[in-house]
């Protein structure tokens, strides 16, 4: 099958399985959250149905806190690292949601982790720099390399590039790099030992490297780019496949077997899994494919 | 006119002066937790003291993971009475599946958690599953297939939950140790009849230990407090354990000592061939007997000192009713975890010390 076949079905599967009120989760049936919903619609961002798109976005807005943040899901009502989510999501898809784009913005900015004192030395468990300050996943917590690749995705496609906060980030982002390139959650190492990076970290930060345009990261871009080469080999789960073949495209890297593994997990309904998540992500890496060909 | 103080007056204002000034002490001793909960513990925990009620755990030889259906029989028939009901059931089996690194045995394995399902099954469980929530790893289909659990799930036909990214409930947290009041817990486990803990017998570098109690970190939903669930540490890596035990109330643990982890747990540590089962109801108690197997008194142990003195289960041996081996046969010299002096870290330090003073709390 051909790999815009295998894009087609996948759209036509999230359209299916949308929710009554717009938004998707994890897995078909599961009350929505912010991070499938908004994997969702960057996923169908320029299709014709519009209806889809648009329930979507409408989610989005409705389900945008007070305070201009988002919390992972209806159910959450603190702001969290979902939020960069949805910033990135509504940037990429919408222009009519300008005001809420802007409030959530706003909140994402201003939202700080917890970091240690300035001058503060490296931490002699963990060997990091505890003043490096990325995103936390929650109020009050620290950094991690997650939320923190995507706060400077949100930023940058929100039009915030030239904000301190991803300067920062990248800083954080360089700061936590593996012994041997990549990312973990953001604990390269642990008394004394090294440890692995894994392959969703190592994509998201090499995703958000490039948005971020940062100067002098092609070294530390190289390293990580040949680190997830080596980590691809082993990789042969949805979630792995379609993370790293996403970077890799981006960074126009072409390893030739990827689409076509990837594709070889697509069950018959057309999604991968059956979630909604893996599937809007597997079509991201296909559909980067496809514009990088 | 003047009125003569009575000395027996004096005596009265004396007293109640006493009495209010005590009141006033461990109200001031006891602000950081609340007066009433400080109450409670201390009734909950003087009085199981008091009482000496035992705690059944069963000890079992299982010297290879071809053992594990006989050993856990063994403990299960050691038990007796002392086991919770199964039969239309719905069970979670949680094991510790906090990642897959060659050469470290950081995780449960399979053969443990498919003696665990097998018997749940072979006594009329309604439905059983297995569930977990990495702290590492966000792919943890990879991570089921990796540990060797997805062959035994297909084999058993049973379903993997991701506790990651199940649906959340909001759910109060009953203890109080910590500042957090709720948490959003995975539905998974807040509507399952029975939860298992089934832990890898391992050394940790915050905790001292990871066994069942500590074991129950995964059950914390990735989706909202990240990964690693470093939440559980900011409010105190010792307490965040018992108000988890608390809050989830596994009915079983049955911790996987077939070859443990010594020294840099709970990732980074070395194989250590044990060849036992420890099994029980109390997973305090149960993981106090898998301490002493390990070569670790269990009152050095923080969390379990204090789960033992907030009267959540039992840690002393004459409060344990051992059944099967005794810990003498068994025991080892687990290389304890490295530890490292961290300004501004977690408050309470691994082994050997321990938090012994209230105001510590919360």
């Amino acid at each position: 099958m051909s790999i815009t076949a295998a894009q087609e079905r996948a759209r036509r599967y999230l359209v299916r399985v949308q929710d009554a009120a717009g938004g998707w989760g994890y897995q078909a049936n599961q009350t929505a959250f912010v991070e499938p919903t908004a994997l969702c619609l960057l996923a169908l961002a320029g299709d014709e149905r519009a209806d889809a798109l648009q329930a979507g976005q409408a989610w989005l807005r409705r389900t945008q806190l007070a305070d201009g943040g988002w919390g992972v899901s209806p159910a959450d009502q603190e702001g969290s690292w979902a939020t960069a989510w949805a910033i990135w999501s509504l940037a990429s898809t919408t222009t009519t949601h300008t005001e809420a784009l802007k409030r959530g913005v706003t909140w994402w900015a201003d939202w700080q982790p917890w970091v240690g004192e300035p001058g503060q030395e490296r931490d002699p468990a963990l060997w990091i720099d505890p003043t490096a300050a990325g995103w936390p996943w929650s109020t009050g917590g620290a950094s991690w390399v997650e939320p923190t690749a995507l706060g400077i995705i949100a930023l940058a496609v929100a039009g915030r590039r030239a904000s301190p906060r991803v300067a920062e980030g990248v800083r954080y982002l360089r700061d936590r790099t593996c012994a041997n390139g990549g990312w973990n959650v953001g604990n390269p190492y642990m008394l004394g030992q090294s440890l692995p990076p894994a392959i969703p970290p190592t994509a998201l930060a090499l995703l958000a490297l490039q948005e971020a345009r940062a100067y002098q990261t092609e070294a530390l871009v190289s390293t990580s780019l040949a680190t997830l080469d080596t980590l691809m080999q082993q990789a042969h789960t949805p979630l792995n496949l379609a993370w790293g073949l996403w970077a890799m495209r981006c960074y126009t890297r072409r390893p030739p077997d990827l689409p076509a593994r990837l594709c070889g997990l697509q069950a018959p309904d057309g999604s991968w899994r059956g979630s909604p998540y893996l599937t809007a992500l597997a079509a991201l890496a296909l559909a980067e494919l496809e514009e990088s060909a | 006119m003047s009125k003569r103080i009575s000395r027996r007056t004096l005596l009265r204002l004396g007293l109640l002066g006493g009495i209010l000034l005590g009141l006033e002490l461990v109200r001031q001793r006891t602000e950081s937790v609340g007066f009433d909960n400080w109450l409670r513990w201390n009734l909950r925990g003087r009085t199981a003291w008091l009482l000496g009620t035992q705690s059944p755990v069963a000890l079992t030889a299982c010297p290879t993971y071809q053992d594990t259906r006989a050993s856990l029989e063994d403990a299960w028939n050691l038990l007796a009475q002392a086991v919770p009901p199964l039969r239309d059931r719905t069970v979670v089996v949680k094991p510790n599946l906090v990642d897959v690194l060659a050469g470290r045995p950081a995780h449960t394995h399979p053969a443990v958690v498919d003696a665990v399902v097998a018997l749940c099954q072979a006594r009329g469980a309604r439905r059983v599953v297995v569930a977990d929530g990495s702290a590492f790893q966000r792919d943890a289909e990879a991570l089921v297939e990796a540990s060797g659990l997805g062959a035994v799930l297909r084999q058993r036909s049973v379903a993997f939950v991701d506790l990651n990214t199940d649906e959340l409930v909001d759910t109060p947290l009953p203890g109080h140790y910590t500042r957090l009041g709720h948490l959003l817990l995975p539905r998974t486990i807040v509507e399952a009849d029975l939860v298992i803990s089934v832990p890898k017998m391992k050394c940790h570098h915050w905790a001292g230990v990871s066994l069942s109690m500590k074991n129950l970190f995964g059950v914390v939903p990735g989706c909202k407090y990240g990964w690693p669930k470093n939440v559980l540490h900011l409010h105190n890596l010792c307490l965040s354990i018992l108000e988890l035990y608390e809050a989830v109330r596994p009915g079983l643990a049955v911790v996987d000592g077939v070859v443990g982890m010594e020294g840099d747990g709970p990732l980074m540590g070395t194989a250590r061939p044990t060849g036992v089962l420890v099994v029980g109801c109390d997973g305090v108690a149960v993981d106090a007997v898998a301490a002493r197997v390990m070569g670790f008194d269990p009152a050095q142990l923080s969390y379990l000192y204090l789960a033992d003195w907030v009267g959540l289960g039992a840690i002393e041996a004459r409060r344990i009713a051992l059944r099967g081996l005794s810990i003498d046969a068994v025991r080892q010299s687990y290389e304890p975890p490295p530890t490292v002096s961290r300004p501004g870290g977690p408050a309470v330090a691994c082994l050997p010390h321990r938090v012994v003073k209230v105001d510590n709390l919360a």
